[in-house]
C-alpha cells in the first residue's frame, strides 16, 4: 500500500446547516487527507448524508466553509464540484433506469464534444470522441465486472449491481475523491466483495475516498482514519482501532443506536 | 374611499366562492397527492345538474342541494374508475388521466345541452343599502353559504373520526395505514366530500360570477389553483387564505389596473407563488 | 354524399405534418428532458402572430388597400423571414417561460407553464393593436397562390411545401437527440440529482430544450397561419395543448418517429370523426344538436388519453434502446 500523503485534500471549516432551526451539521469541521480512505460513521441522523450533501453542492452551507484542493467550493453547484473530480454516490443509487447500462456510463463523460447543441448536428466532430469515451466505459464496466450487462436497461440491475454501476459511473470522471454514501448497504456477500476490492484496487492508484458507512466491521478493516458524527459534529476522529475504543464513541452508539 | 369598500364587498364574495371551491381541491391531494385537472369539471357539473333539476321543477335550492349530493357521488364513481388503479404509478399517469376526464366530461355535457350560455332563474333582487354603499343579496348570501362552508369544513377536520382520518392520511399515508386508518374507505369518503364542495362550488359561481356553460369550471380552475397552491397545497385553511388573497387580488386588480385581464392577476400571482414560494404560505405538503 | 377523398387526404396530410412539428417540439420538452408542458399552444400561437405579422403588407401600402382588411402591423417580408421570426418567437417565449419556470419540479411546471400560457392567451386577446383581437386577421399572406400556383393546385403545393419543411426538422431533431447531447437531455429526464452530480449542467440543458421545442412549435404556427390564411385568438386554445400531448403519447415519448406517427394518427382520427354525419340514424340526432359531433370527437379524445396512459404507456413506437457502439476489436475488423 502507498503512503498517504498526508496533506488535506478535502478540508470542512466549522460547516453549519440548519432545517427549520434544526441544527443537522453543527460547526462540523475535519480533514480528509489525499490518498486515504477515510470512514464517516455515526448513529442515524447524525448528519452524515447532509454532511455529503453539502460536500457535494446539492446543498449550500449556512456558515463555515468547504475547501477542496485547497479552493472553496462551499458555494459552487454540484456540477461544477463534479467537473473538478469530486464526485459523489448516493444511498439508494440514483441510475438513469430507461438508459442501458453503457449509456449510463457514456453519460458521465467529462467531454463536452457532442453536448452542445449546435456540435451534437456533426457526428463527424464528435464521432472519434464518442468512440474514446465507449473504450473507457467498457474498461471500467469490465473492471466492475458488469460489461456483459452494457447492453441491459440500467433499471433492470439488481440492487448490488446497481452500487458497482454507480461507482462505475463515478468513475467515468477520472475523480480524485469519491463520496460513497453506504456502498454495501443491501448488498450480496459475492458483489460486496467485489464492490470492496474494487475501491482498494483503486485507493492504491491514487484515488481519495470518503465512505458513509453503517457497517462497522467492514469499514474499520479498510479504512486509514475513521471520524465519528454526532448531532451534526465529530465527535471523534483517528485510526479505526484508536476511535473504537473512545468512550465518546461507545456512548454515542450504546446512547442512540447499536450499529 | 366608497370605491375602494364597494369593491372590497365584491372581492369578499368573490373570494368566498373561490375558497369553497379550493378547499375541495385541497382536501382530495391531501390524500391522493395528485392535482386533479378535472376538478374544474365538478363546478361545472355542480351548476348543471342544478340547472337541470330546476328546470323539472325543483325549486332552486333543494334542487342545488341534491345536486350537490349527486356531484358527490359522481366524484367517487370516477376516481374508482378513472384514478384508482393508477394509484400506484407515480402523479404524472394521473395528472394526464385527470386532463382527459376532463375532456370527458366537459363535452359530454356539450354534447347534450350546448354550449350556449345558461342562468339560473333567480329573481331580480334589490340590494341593500348602507350609506353609499350597497350589498347585492346575491353576494352577501354566497359570503355566507361560503363561511357556512369553511365551517363545516373546520368541523369536519377537528371534531369527527373521519376528519381526524383524513389529516392522519394527508400527514403521512404509510403511518396512517399501519395503525389502523381504513385508506380505502378515507380515499372514498375524501372524494366525494372533495367534488361535493366542487359542486357547491360551482353553483355559487354561477349565482353571480360566470354563465353556465360546459367550460366555465375549466376557465376557472386556474384561479381554484392559485388559492390552493397560494395557501400551500394540501392544507384546508391555507386554501382559506390563498382564496382571499386570490379574490381581493382579482378584484382589485380588476377594478385599479386593468379590467380585460381578471382571470390573468390570479394565474400573475399563481405564477410567482411558484416561482418564489412553491410551498405555499402554509408549507404545502409533499 | 361521396366524399372527395384527393382534397380531403390533402388536408388531412397538411394538418398531420403540422401536428408532427408541435409534437416534436414537446417530445424534445417531455419525450427527452422530462418536462411537464402544458403550455405548447402558447409557442405555436407566437409562431403564428409573428410569421403572420412579419408577411403582412405594411398598413398605408397599396397592397394593404387593396385587401381591405384592418390591421395596425405588417412587414411585408417574405415567408421564410416569417417562419425564422416565427422560430425565434416560439423560442424567445419559451425561453422567457422557461427561464422562470423549468427548475420546478413535475406537477408544479406543468400548472406553472398552464397559467403562463393562460396569461399569453389573456395578453393575445387583449392587445387588440397586435392582433385583431377577436376579429383576428384574415388576410394572411399565401404565398404564391394564385400568380406562380394556381389557386386550385394550391393544397397540394402547400402540402409539399410542409412536408419537405417538417422532414426536413425531423431529420435534424433526430440528428440533435441521437447524439451527446440528446444523451444528456434523457440523463436529466431520468434523474436530475444523477446528472447534475455527474457534471452537467442541468439548468442550461433543460432551458436549452425547452427553447428548442418552443421554436419548433413556432414554426409550426408559421406554417399553420399560412395554411389557413387567417389567424385569431380563438384558435390557440389548451385543447391543442392536449391533442399533442395525445400525440406524443400515442406515438411513443422519446421515438421522433413514434411522435410524427402519433400526429398522424390523431389528425386522421379527429378528421374522420366528420363522417359521423353521414351515418344513418345518428345523423338526425346530429341534425338537430349541431355540437354534437364536435364534442363527441373531444370525448373520444379524453377517453383515448386516458386509455393509452393506463393501457400502452409507450405508445405505438416505445423509445428505442441506443445498443453500445463497437468495441475496439470491432473497429479494427470492419
Amino acid at each position: 500500500m502507498t503512503i498517504p500523503d498526508g496533506t488535506p485534500v478535502l478540508r470542512l471549516d466549522r460547516v453549519v446547516k440548519s432545517f427549520g432551526g434544526l441544527m443537522a451539521v453543527d460547526h462540523c469541521s475535519f480533514d480528509v487527507e489525499a490518498g486515504t480512505i477515510t470512514g464517516l460513521i455515526g448513529p442515524n441522523g447524525a448528519g452524515k448524508t447532509t454532511t455529503f450533501n453539502l460536500i457535494a453542492g446539492v446543498l449550500a452551507p449556512d456558515d463555515g466553509d468547504i475547501r477542496y484542493r485547497g479552493e472553496s467550493i462551499a458555494t459552487l453547484p454540484p456540477d461544477r464540484i463534479a467537473r473538478r473530480g469530486l464526485v459523489r454516490t448516493f444511498q439508494t443509487p440514483r441510475i438513469f433506469a430507461r438508459m442501458t447500462v453503457w449509456e449510463n456510463m457514456m453519460f458521465a463523460t467529462p467531454e463536452p464534444a457532442g453536448e452542445g447543441m449546435l456540435r451534437a448536428l456533426f457526428r463527424p466532430a464528435w464521432k472519434r470522441q464518442e468512440e474514446k469515451t465507449s473504450d473507457a466505459a467498457r474498461d471500467i464496466l469490465t473492471f466492475v465486472e458488469l460489461e456483459p450487462l452494457a447492453n441491459e436497461l440500467g433499471g433492470s440491475l439488481s440492487g448490488g449491481q446497481r452500487k458497482l454501476l454507480e461507482l462505475a459511473r463515478a468513475l467515468m470522471l477520472r475523480p480524485q475523491v469519491i463520496l460513497l454514501d453506504e456502498p454495501t448497504a443491501g448488498v450480496s456477500p459475492t458483489m460486496r466483495r467485489i464492490l470492496i476490492d474494487r475501491i482498494l484496487e483503486l485507493n492504491r492508484t491514487g484515488t481519495t475516498f470518503l465512505i458513509i458507512e453503517h457497517d462497522l466491521d467492514m469499514i474499520m478493516r479498510i479504512c486509514h482514519k475513521m471520524i465519528v458524527m454526532h448531532y451534526g459534529k465529530p465527535i471523534a476522529e483517528g485510526e479505526p482501532q484508536v476511535v473504537r475504543k473512545d468512550p465518546r464513541v461507545l456512548e454515542a452508539y450504546l446512547g442512540g443506536e447499536v450499529a | 374611499m366608497t370605491e375602494f369598500l364597494q369593491t372590497s364587498i365584491f372581492a369578499l364574495a368573490t373570494a368566498g366562492v373561490i375558497a369553497v371551491s379550493a378547499v375541495g381541491l385541497t382536501l382530495s391531494y391531501g390524500v391522493t397527492r395528485f392535482i386533479n385537472f378535472a376538478y374544474g369539471e365538478f363546478l361545472t357539473m355542480g351548476a348543471f345538474f342544478t340547472l337541470i333539476l330546476a328546470g323539472a321543477g325543483l325549486p332552486l335550492v333543494p334542487a342545488a342541494i341534491v345536486a350537490v349530493l349527486l356531484v358527490g357521488l359522481a366524484g367517487v364513481l370516477i376516481a374508482r374508475i378513472f384514478y384508482d388503479p393508477l394509484m400506484s404509478r407515480g402523479p404524472f399517469p394521473l395528472l394526464i388521466t385527470s386532463v382527459g376526464v376532463a375532456f370527458i366530461l366537459q363535452n359530454l355535457l356539450r354534447m347534450f345541452y350546448g354550449s350556449d350560455p345558461k342562468r339560473f332563474p333567480v329573481p331580480l333582487m334589490r340590494p341593500w343599502h348602507i350609506g353609499n354603499l350597497f350589498f347585492p343579496k346575491a353576494q352577501v348570501g354566497i359570503l355566507l353559504v361560503s363561511l357556512g362552508t369553511m365551517l363545516a369544513v373546520h368541523l369536519l377536520l377537528r371534531r369527527t373520526m373521519v376528519g381526524k382520518m383524513m389529516r392522519a392520511a394527508s400527514d403521512n399515508e404509510m403511518l396512517a395505514r399501519v395503525s389502523g386508518v381504513d385508506t380505502r374507505r378515507i380515499i372514498n369518503i375524501t372524494w366525494f366530500i372533495s367534488s361535493l364542495i366542487a359542486g357547491l362550488g360551482g353553483v355559487l359561481l354561477a349565482i353571480t360570477q360566470v354563465a353556465i356553460q360546459p367550460a366555465m369550471g375549466w376557465s376557472f380552475l386556474l384561479v381554484i389553483f392559485a388559492a390552493t397552491l397560494l395557501g400551500g397545497i394540501g392544507r384546508p385553511y391555507g386554501a382559506m387564505l390563498g382564496a382571499i388573497i386570490i379574490g381581493v387580488g382579482m378584484e382589485f386588480g380588476t377594478a385599479y389596473i386593468a379590467a380585460n385581464y381578471t382571470y390573468a392577476f390570479a394565474f400573475a400571482i399563481l405564477v410567482v407563488v411558484l416561482l418564489f414560494r412553491p410551498q405555499g404560505i402554509m408549507g404545502g405538503i409533499t | 354524399m361521396t366524399v372527395e377523398w384527393i382534397p380531403f387526404l390533402t388536408l388531412l396530410g397538411t394538418l398531420a405534418l403540422i401536428y408532427s412539428l408541435l409534437a416534436l417540439g414537446l417530445n424534445l420538452h417531455y419525450g427527452y428532458t422530462g418536462l411537464l408542458n402544458f403550455g405548447h399552444v402558447a409557442f405555436f400561437a407566437a409562431g403564428a402572430f409573428a410569421s403572420a405579422l412579419a408577411t403582412l403588407p405594411p398598413p398605408g401600402s397599396a397592397a394593404y388597400q387593396e385587401l381591405g382588411a384592418r390591421y395596425q402591423i405588417g412587414f411585408g417580408w417574405p415567408l421564410p423571414v416569417g417562419m425564422a421570426l416565427a422560430a425565434v418567437a416560439g423560442g424567445a417565449l419559451a425561453l422567457l417561460i422557461g427561464a422562470t419556470s423549468v427548475r420546478l419540479t413535475s406537477h408544479y411546471l406543468a400548472i406553472a407553464t398552464f397559467a403562463m400560457a393562460e396569461i399569453f392567451h389573456s395578453f393575445l386577446s387583449n392587445e387588440e393593436w397586435l392582433t385583431q383581437g377577436v376579429y383576428g386577421i384574415s388576410v394572411v399572406p399565401q404565398p404564391l397562390k394564385g400568380t406562380v400556383i394556381p389557386v386550385s393546385q394550391y393544397p397540394y403545393f402547400y402540402l409539399l411545401f410542409t412536408a419537405i419543411t417538417v422532414f426536413a426538422l425531423l431529420f435534424l431533431t433526430q440528428r440533435l437527440t441521437e447524439s451527446p447531447f440528446g444523451r444528456v437531455l434523457r440523463g436529466v429526464r431520468e434523474d436530475e440529482l444523477a446528472a447534475r452530480s455527474l457534471g452537467k449542467n442541468t439548468p442550461r440543458v433543460k432551458l436549452q430544450a425547452f427553447t428548442l421545442g418552443g421554436a419548433l412549435a413556432g414554426i409550426a404556427g408559421s406554417l399553420w397561419v399560412h395554411f389557413i390564411g387567417a389567424v385569431h385568438v380563438g384558435q390557440f386554445v389548451p385543447l391543442i395543448t392536449f391533442q399533442v400531448w395525445l400525440a406524443v403519447l400515442m406515438g411513443g415519448a422519446g421515438n421522433n418517429l413514434g411522435v410524427v406517427f402519433g400526429a398522424f394518427i390523431l389528425v386522421a382520427f379527429r378528421e374522420s370523426t366528420r363522417f359521423l354525419n353521414n351515418i344513418p340514424l345518428l345523423d338526425r340526432f346530429t341534425a338537430a344538436n349541431p355540437t354534437f359531433v364536435p364534442s363527441l370527437r373531444f370525448v373520444i379524445i379524453g377517453l383515448l388519453l386516458v386509455a393509452i396512459i393506463r393501457f400502452f404507456p409507450d405508445g405505438v413506437l416505445p423509445e428505442r434502446h441506443r445498443k453500445a457502439i463497437g468495441t475496439r476489436q470491432d473497429r479494427r475488423l470492419s
